[in-house]
This record gives C-alpha cells, structure tokens and sequence, in this order.
C-alpha cells in the first residue's frame, strides 16, 4: 500500500509552452500529474485567449476597441482580474494602472524599432491614462472605458493572475507538489518531492547566467521585475526599459534595478513587483511599511542586495552577495 | 613427502586466513561505499558551531569528529577534530574546502530569468518530439 502511494507521488509530469508571449514550464508530482497538466496547458489557452492585447477577439481587445462608446460583455474571469486589477490601483497609486495601454503601445519597447517618442505624444497618451476610467458592472458582466483612445494593458498582471489559476487546478488535482515558471512568475505548490520547501532562484539583473539568491516557498508566487527584462538603448547609450511610470510617462526613473516579491497570491506579487520597482527604495519603503504581507528582495542601484525581514530567514544569497535588512 | 605435505597444509592455512580476513576487509569496504549521505537543506542553515561525528563503520576504523561553523547561513569553516590523518598531501582539507565551495544554491527554477536560448529549444525540442 505504501509503495504504492510513494509510486504514485512519483509520478512525474513535465513540459514547456510558448504562450503569452513567454516561455511556460511546468513540473508536476502526483498520480493526477498527467491529467493536471493537460489542464494547466487548457487554462493557459484559455486566458490567452481572453487577455492577448494581440488577439482581436480577445474580450481585452474587443473592450479597447469599443472604448470611449460602448461596454462589452465579459466572462466572469475577466471580471475577476479587472476587479483585482482596480483593487490594486487603490493600494499603489500612480504606479500601477491596467489602462496603460497607450503608453505601452507609444513606447514599444523591445518590439521592433524604436525611437523615443516626443514629449507631446507622451503626455497625449498620458492624460489617457486613468484607472477610474475603467467602468466594471459586474451585476451586468460588462467592462468599458469611458474615453476614446483608452486602452488596457494587463502586462503588470495577466501573467500573476495565471499563476493563482494554475495553483488552483494544482489544488483540484489533488497534487501535493509542482511549480510553474510562467515567463519567470513561479508558482510553487506544495513542496519538493522530499519535503523541503521549492527553492526558487532569483535572477541576478547584470549577469545573465547568475543569481543573487534564492528563496523557499511553500504554497506561494514568486515574480521578479527589473530593467534587464526587456529594454532598449539609444545611439546615446540611454538605456529605456518596459516598465513604464504611469505618473510620468516614461520608464520609471528607479533608483533599483530588480525586485523579486513572494507572496501567497500571484496577482498580488506581479502587481507588488512592478509597482515597488517603479516607486524606488523609499517609495517601496513606505509601500513595504503599509502592506507587511508583502515579502520582497530590492537589488539596488549600486549592486545592494535588500530583504525585508519576514523573507530574510528564507533567503539565501549567493556566493559573495551580501544582503542588508530593508525596514 | 612430509615437507610438501606440511608446505601444503602452511598455504592452505594462509590462503583461508587472507580470504576470511579479506571478507572482514570486504564488508568494511562496502559499508564505506555505501554510506548514505543524506542532503542537507543548505538554505536551512541556522548560525552556530556544530560538532559532528561518525562512529566509523564496522570496526571503527573511520570514527571521526569534526566541528563545522555556520556564520551567515553559510558553512564558513570545517576543521578536523579528531580521527582524521592528514597524509601530508593536504587532501582531506582540500575536500573539505570543497564542501565550502560548493553549497551553491541548489534552485529548482528561477524567478525573473530573461527568455533564455535554452528555454527556447527545450520548447523547440518539445514541439519536434510531438512532431515526430
């Protein structure tokens, strides 16, 4: 009987996709693995489905295209997220905003060419820019933006929002251990195989094949957001990066380089990431004071490695990185 | 005739002497190959001093101590306390340094990792597999 539970724990299911735009890996544990990860790969599609800005039937698209006259029907998920998404706008002002669209679209950052666009244009799309433009009635199941010209973009969430999906079906498949690594968001279920808790390394931001630590989770989601992900530089040598400050326009001018959030929610961590990278060490210093369920690594500007208390015993830095507490 | 027969009865005597000993040598051996070591969670580590010792198998021939520091959550130091012969060629002390060394972080997956070529041909590799 016992061995036949332990050849059931197992059991071993694995694979990758390219999908929102990234790449997806998945490895999961347990008798229903086989099953569950046909089911992750479904849901997957699915919200792919309902969020690709580059899909036009996507229900994202049809809201945007629709801007400014009329709302659109949506499913009860993309209700969930837009709601989540508002609720997050609420807590960091200014520095996250699903109606980022037409910034995002101006920059077009790391796709294609790009020439930095005119002040004017930037604060055309700017004035755009307005969370409490973005109408939800959930009675009627609808979504809308109020003015013409505005559009969602939910690259701050679509992917955090994924990683509480597919802890949800790890749940309903009754799996005790998996993670997914969506696009470098790790949703780690459970624990390893033997017990110890997932040790999930955090990317280093100027070395591409390095670390600078790694963290253990259980049950938790863990994303990462810096300017090496997707930026470009100039004939100046000017370096611009994606994650653009829904305050001023441009790419945030931060004083960090990474920051890695662990929290038992992806939605939560995604948004936390962004949103404390775009703030800066004292901006994200006083988010991190007001929200202490939020644990996060801060890579400063200088190379310095910041922990906030309650992670700290859970990191481990790596060879000859030196961590300081942040409080 | 009765110096063969004692040459004989001397060699048989030697040679079922060194087989049984051989077999006392043989389990020794084998317990040392397979002496499981178990892992330790390295991102567990709690600050401290730590004595550790090893009863040496069978016949205690490897019983040794050693006293490990952990300083930073990582293994700083390991010095010899007991029971351990450096043969000179500083062997064992380069074994220990490698321990040092290498309590790299054993990570499952990677949290902000840019699209990594490997990423993409084990994606790539994963559609031929269904293409084949």
């Amino acid at each position: 009987m016992f061995t036949d539970v332990a050849q059931a724990e197992s059991r071993i299911a694995q694979d990758t996709q390219l999908a929102m735009g990234t790449v997806m890996a998945y490895r999961i544990w347990g008798t229903n693995a086989q099953a569950c990860l046909e089911a992750v790969f479904g849901e997957i599609a699915r919200l792919e489905g309902l969020f690709s800005r580059f899909d036009p039937d996507s229900e994202i698209s049809r809201i945007n295209r629709s801007a400014g006259r009329s709302s659109e029907a949506v499913s009860f998920t993309t209700m969930q997220m837009l709601r989540q998404a508002l609720d997050i706008c609420a807590e960091c002002p200014g520095y996250f905003d699903p109606t980022i669209g037409p910034l995002v679209a101006l920059w077009n950052i790391g796709k294609g060419s790009f020439a930095v666009p005119g002040a004017a244009k930037i604060q055309r799309a700017l004035d755009l820019v307005d969370y409490r433009d973005l109408l939800l009635d959930p009675a009627q199941g609808t979504a809308g933006l109020r003015r013409s010209g505005q559009s969602l973009d939910l690259g701050g969430i679509a992917k955090g929002f994924a990683a509480d999906q597919v802890m949800n079906i790890f749940q309903e498949y009754d799996v005790r251990s998996a993670y997914a690594n969506l696009g470098g968001n790790v949703a780690a279920w459970g624990g390893r195989p033997d017990g110890f808790p997932w040790q999930v390394g955090i990317q280093h931001p100027r070395s591409t094949n390095g670390l600078i630590g790694a963290v253990a989770v259980r049950n938790g989601v863990v994303v990462t957001s810096g300017d090496y992900q997707r930026f470009v530089t100039d004939p100046q040598g000017r370096r611009f990066h994606h994650l653009l400050d829904a305050s001023s326009g441009y790419p945030a001018a931060t004083d960090l380089l990474s920051v890695t959030v662990a929290a038992d929610s992806g939605v939560l961590a995604d948004a936390y990431a962004t949103s404390l990278f775009i703030a800066g060490k004292a901006g994200a210093r006083r988010m991190l004071r007001e929200h202490p369920e939020i644990e996060a690594v801060l890579v400063g500007q200088g190379g310095q490695i910041y922990v906030t208390k309650g992670l700290a015993e859970r990191f481990q830095p790596a060879e000859g990185i030196r961590v300081k507490i942040f409080d | 005739m009765i110096g063969w027969l004692i040459a004989l009865v001397v060699v048989a005597a030697l040679a079922i002497a060194g087989w049984k000993g051989w077999r006392y040598i043989e389990r020794e051996h084998k317990e040392a190959r397979s002496l499981p070591l178990d892992a330790v969670d390295f991102s567990k580590l709690k600050d401290g001093t730590y004595t550790g010792e090893y009863e040496g198998g069978m016949y205690k021939w490897r019983a040794n101590s050693v006293r490990v520091t952990v300083s930073g959550g990582k293994v700083t130091q390991i010095e010899p306390l007991s029971g351990i012969e450096d043969q000179g060629d500083g062997k064992t002390q380069m074994l220990y340094d490698r321990v040092i060394q290498a309590q790299s972080l054993q990570v499952d997956t990677i949290s902000g990792a840019t699209l990594t070529a490997n990423a993409y041909l084990q994606a790539v590799e994963n559609a031929l597999l269904q293409a084949e």
